[in-house]
């Protein structure tokens, strides 16, 4: 038995539940909510047992004492989506509401599929480079991905907050919001689309999108296309018509926006951590705390429209709309300091 | 995680911004009295870092402090893609990029000649990154002593007896009647407040007596931590460019340095000690090339005397005089040869090892083997002639082999060749210890980092600092409560009223448990 079989039964039990948890939102029955939650607890403690597991085959390679497994881009991102489900977890005991988990399951469900599925990224235990068998890196990456945890769930909060909020369609806030969740929708609708494939005919893909955007079948291709075409056309004409009806389903604008940046609150000292001791780490590998590396200043990045998000919420007196837009381009600067640095640009961090 | 962190609500906040007061300036110019408005703006300190995040975006983009050579090939290869998009030219073909190199490449050139005199090839230590930050440092400074006043006023200048108008506009407050006399009253509410942990003040006025107690008034000082500890870092950076030096030394196995290149001056530089390497060594997983582990034995040496060593690897490095050396590379010298041998008792019963690195044939005693190790002879690529005579076939590690002589306690020395690829042949079996040829190699250097900066401490402070003002000033609060005892027409009423200025839920919790406890409605049900 390996950590593999538990992994994907998480996952599974992560899909069932971001259903679960829609359709909760759709017939309001109080018992398909319990069993939304007991869905994604069982998938979290099961995803637990993975990570312990795949921790003892690594130290069963490498020997003990050494970091858990944190440190190429497969198993961080695995991290990622089980610090999501736990900071969601939290947040649901404490407002006792389910709605959110329609969108914050989604969102845990893409990061451990589309990492799952995509090519090129080694889901084997890899010996570690000398450099990255530190135990700040350790303290560095949970940390870390604590905090992108926590900025995920803001995003996807105000996500809908812009959209819920939004008188007319012309209201710049509206068409943010709006190509946000099109986007997100259409990425994780692709994702799983890839993700069914691939688990039931078994035939890995070459690339991501291979069963939808990028098939070689033109037909496919074509309905990919067609569909999120349409369902960019309902967001956009049916979103504020709707708009009443969807609203009614979520908690009030008032606990979106305090979701939204209650979460940022935790995610920002989680994300300072994070780069205080990344430092330490550089520092004692490297003789350099800070080296202006592209992941670094990516984070620092990120950092500062955080940090200008809270003045702005806290100082300033923004609320609602404006920080929404902030905490969504504060999630892209996550995105990008996390994926995208190790694509585009290169530096120490382009292990993953 | 309960906090309810919303510092606008009307009582609790520092006036906001709009309404500036013009009290401590208006003697002021103009001109001061709108720097002094201008820089203690929070809208300021959002904009600027919105910019400072812009602007750190290019160097990220645009290769920093690279050769010339490099960053006009990167942009070429940017321009070349952005033609390929415009259909100018085609990326796959070879002679359609033939083509239009020439133009490629002068708007590489231009482009980046232009990132040079704009500062782009090391925009962190641009004038105008360095301008930037010297503004929001002020812009943080002038912002944080603006609060202050108004900070220490709600710490320290909260007024026992506030009226009672004020008391009852407050929104989470109780009126309670304790009957009994109004001092009976009074000990109760100040037995009750001192058991809740408010320790409150006595005043008497109107004939009434009020009470005033807070808890976690440290907690409003988090900001103010973790803005100073911003200027920290900023300083520690500039103690450690300013006091500090960073560079790089090389020493061959077998050798000592005490120069290193010193990165920021360009110059040779001389340190008052050597540094002696013993032995470099790299290991791999299994049999893999890829490297576990990699680690020099350092020795200081200062006039003449050892004075520590110290086996450092990556993460682990040595410190000698604030001066920190880093493994940071390695590599071979081109020269001569090393043998790695493992020496261990040839008797089951006595027990112990050794190790022997010969760079040269010294022979090497062993006093608890009771051996002596001499490596005679190195062979790379061992072969016999047709007198069968070894000799070596290349100069390639084919086949290693050592002639070795191992000395006994009784003096005896006797010969062998050992193979490290081939560990039973052995020319001969009766040595006095089992002698195993672990590791060929060239003699090999290895690269330090050589840091000092003087400045490191002060930014693990003010890291530190930053963390915890973090954490006091989203995960604590300062709640105070107001109790005012009077009496009426024979009847006495305490009314009792408080805020906080976070977790108002938690607060609110407190607030009528200490309520119940004085209310002889709820008392009972609450007193055991």
């Amino acid at each position: 038995m390996n950590s593999s079989l538990f992994f994907n039964t998480a996952l599974v039990a992560y899909l069932v539940a971001s259903v679960a948890y829609i359709t909760y939102l759709a017939f309001r029955s109080e018992k398909i909510g319990v069993a939304a939650t007991f869905i994604t607890f069982f998938g979290f403690i099961v995803q637990t047992v993975a990570l312990g597991m795949r921790w003892y085959e690594k130290a069963a390679i490498m020997g003990f004492g050494h970091i858990p497994p944190l440190s190429n881009m497969y198993e961080s991102m695995v991290f990622w989506g089980w610090s999501i489900v736990l900071i969601y977890l939290i947040f649901e005991r404490i407002y006792k509401n389910r709605a959110l988990g329609a969108i914050v399951t989604p969102l845990a469900f893409i990061t451990i599929a589309a990492i799952s599925i995509a090519p090129n990224i080694s889901k084997e235990i890899e010996p570690l480079v000398p450099a990255l068998q530190s135990n700040w890196l350790s303290v560095h990456v949970i940390t870390s991905f604590l905090g992108y945890a926590a900025f995920a769930i803001s995003f996807g909060v105000s996500v809908l907050y812009l959209i819920l909020a939004a008188d007319k369609r012309s209201e710049s806030f509206y068409i943010i919001g709006m190509l946000s969740l099109v986007f997100t929708v259409t990425l994780l609708a692709a994702i799983t689309v890839d993700f069914l494939v691939w688990r039931l005919t078994g035939v890995p893909h070459p690339h991501l999108f291979a069963a939808s955007f990028s098939s070689p079948r033109a037909a496919v291709k074509a309905v990919s296309w067609v569909t999120s075409g349409f369902f960019f056309a309902l967001v956009w004409y049916g979103g504020v018509q709707a708009h009443d009806k969807v609203a009614a389903l979520f908690p009030s604008l008032k606990v979106l926006d305090d979701v939204s940046y209650k979460t940022i609150m935790v995610g920002f000292p989680l994300l300072t951590i994070g780069i205080v001791t990344g430092a330490a780490w550089a520092n004692y590998a490297w003789g350099t705390y800070w080296s202006w590396d592209p992941k670094e200043t990516w984070s620092l990045i990120t950092w500062f429209i955080y940090a200008a998000f809270l003045h702005a919420r806290f100082t300033a007196g923004w609320k609602g709309k404006k920080t929404a837009v902030l905490s969504v381009v504060g999630f892209a600067a996550v995105i990008f300091t996390y994926i995208g640095v190790n694509f585009l640009l290169s530096g120490l961090h382009s292990y993953g | 995680m309960t906090e309810k962190n919303d510092s606008r609500q009307a009582e609790d906040a520092p006036a906001p911004e709009k309404k500036e007061q013009p009290g401590k300036k208006a003697g002021g110019t103009g001109f001061v009295d709108a720097l002094w408005k201008f820089f203690s703006s929070v809208h300021l300190a959002v904009i600027l870092l919105l910019i400072l995040a812009a602007i750190s975006i290019i160097g990220t983009v645009l290769a920093q402090g690279d050769s010339a050579k490099d960053n006009i090939q990167l942009y070429e290869n940017m321009i070349v893609k952005i033609f390929d998009t415009l259909g100018v030219v085609d990326a796959n073909d070879p002679a359609s990029l033939e083509a239009q190199h020439e133009r490629t490449h002068l708007a590489a050139e231009r482009l980046y000649r232009f990132s040079v005199r704009a500062g782009f090839t090391d925009l962190y230590h641009a004038w105008y990154f360095y301008a930037l930050l010297a503004l929001f440092s002020f812009n943080l400074l002038v912002c944080t002593i603006k609060r202050w006043p108004f900070t220490y006023r709600m710490m320290a200048k909260n007024e026992v007896a506030l009226p009672e108008k004020r008391l009852k506009s407050m929104q989470t407050r109780r009126a309670i009647t304790p009957g009994g006399t109004r001092e009976e009253a009074a000990a109760m509410v100040e037995a009750g407040m001192k058991k809740a942990g408010y320790s409150p003040k006595r005043a008497e006025s109107e004939g009434a007596v009020s009470f005033f107690g807070q808890k976690g008034a440290w907690s409003r000082l988090g900001v103010y931590g973790t803005h100073a500890s911003i200027l920290i870092i900023f300083i520690g950076g500039i103690i450690g460019v300013t006091q500090g030096f960073k560079g790089y030394m090389q020493i061959t196995e077998g050798t000592s340095e005490s120069r290193f290149f010193d990165r920021r001056t360009k110059t040779t530089m001389i340190l008052p000690f050597e540094i002696r390497c013993d032995n470099f060594q790299v290991d791999y997983y299994g049999d893999s090339r890829r490297p576990k582990d990699f680690y020099s034995d350092l020795v200081v040496v200062q006039d003449g005397e050892e004075k520590m060593s110290k086996r450092i690897e990556v993460n682990s490095p040595l410190v000698w005089d604030d001066i920190w050396f880093y493994q940071s590379s390695y590599g071979e010298t081109g020269r001569g040869a090393k043998v790695t041998l493992r020496i261990a008792a040839a008797a089951a019963s006595s027990s112990g090892e050794g190790v022997v690195k010969q760079f040269d044939t010294r022979p090497m005693d062993f006093p608890d083997l009771g051996v002596s190790v001499q490596v005679l002879q190195v062979i790379p690529d061992f072969a016999l002639d047709e007198n069968r005579r070894p000799y070596a076939k290349s100069n390639q590690p084919n086949n290693p082999a050592a002639l070795i002589e191992v000395k006994g306690a009784d003096g005896d020395a006797r010969r062998a060749w050992l193979f490290q690829r081939y560990a039973d042949a052995r020319t001969s079996k009766d040595l006095p210890a089992t002698v195993t040829f672990v590791d060929y190699g060239g003699i090999q250097y290895t690269g330090l980092q050589v840091v000092y900066d003087p400045g490191v401490w002060v930014i693990w402070v003010g890291c530190t600092l930053m963390v915890l003002g973090l954490y006091t000033a989203f995960f604590t609060s300062h709640r105070r409560i107001w109790a005012r005892v009077a009496e009426s027409d024979g009847k006495v009423t305490i009314l009792l009223a408080g805020n906080a200025n976070k977790n108002r839920e938690g607060f609110a919790e407190t607030f009528q448990s200490l309520g119940d406890r004085m209310d002889p409605k709820t008392g009972e049900k609450t007193a055991g």
